[in-house]
């Protein structure tokens, strides 16, 4: 399954997650984000809505986005997450590192 | 809630079917009584978790893997059982491990450390047979986390 990433700015792509990020596709994901970083993308809306498992190396996944990211003063968010990602979340308090936003759109205007 | 048994023997689709099973009792209002949404979903993390790391890691010695899950209800709690036929390995000592070494903002090696955080009562020991058993209980408590560093 491949990610479907769509472009608001030059520096901000929304990332579909889909039913899954874990750890069949992580490294799929990493890849998708690296090539977007490469063509200057720095703000990253990750959209969750339908998204039924998140699990360690998928979480993992996004924290080496972050890493790659945050020192360029660029941000990943989380938008229209699903019950099961919000279990996650609050599992592991990542919402003291990504924000979070109701839905992909609100995310949008604050990042773009 | 009855007592459910599923046995699997594909590792390839092994995740996928227990991921319907869970969809089953959340999305068609087949939810067991007493037991909450997220409570399922903590459960089916846990689950996903160690399935994840017999799929990955586990040492079947050329045997045809089959993983057998048992779920049944206490009260308000979701218990599981997961027997597999690999050779298995000190899991409280992996667990004690991966907290040592655990990195800021891990790539890795959080998994285990997330089935314990989901999880009460977790046991990994031989059942005869050459077989292993994961137990554990999830109940409805919303106060767990996983402390990860972020700084």
């Amino acid at each position: 399954m491949s990610f479907i990433v769509d472009a608001q700015s030059e520096q901000t792509v929304t990332v579909r997650i889909g039913k899954a990020l874990d750890f069949r596709n992580a490294a799929e994901f990493k890849t998708a984000c690296q090539d977007q970083v490469r063509d200057g993308a720095l703000n990253f809306i990750l959209d969750f809505s339908e998204t039924g498992i998140l699990d360690s190396t998928g979480l993992g996944s996004i924290f080496s986005l972050y890493r790659q990211v945050s020192p360029l003063n660029g941000q990943v968010v989380f938008a229209a997450v699903s019950r099961p990602v919000q279990v996650v979340v609050q599992l592991t308090r990542t919402y003291k590192v990504f924000r979070q936003f109701p839905t992909v759109d609100a995310a949008r205007e604050a990042l773009v | 809630m009855k007592p459910v048994k599923h046995v699997f023997e594909d590792l390839d689709t092994v995740i996928d079917r227990v991921h319907d099973m869970f969809e089953h009792w959340v999305g068609n209002g087949n939810r067991p009584p007493g037991i909450t949404d997220d409570t399922l979903y903590r459960t089916k993390l846990a689950v996903h978790e160690w399935l994840a790391n017999l799929v990955q890691h586990a040492d079947f010695d050329a045997r045809a893997p089959q993983i057998a899950i048992e779920f049944f209800q206490a009260d308000d709690q979701l218990r599981c059982t997961i027997d597999d036929n690999s050779k298995g390995f000190d899991l409280q000592g992996q667990i004690t491990f991966r907290k040592e070494v655990l990195d800021k903002l891990p790539d890795r090696g959080m998994g285990l450390l997330m089935l314990q955080t989901c999880t009460e009562n977790l046991t990994y020991s031989p059942v005869g047979d050459e077989r292993h058993r994961l137990a554990f209980a999830v109940s409805n408590d919303e106060n767990l986390w996983l402390e990860i560093p972020f700084e």
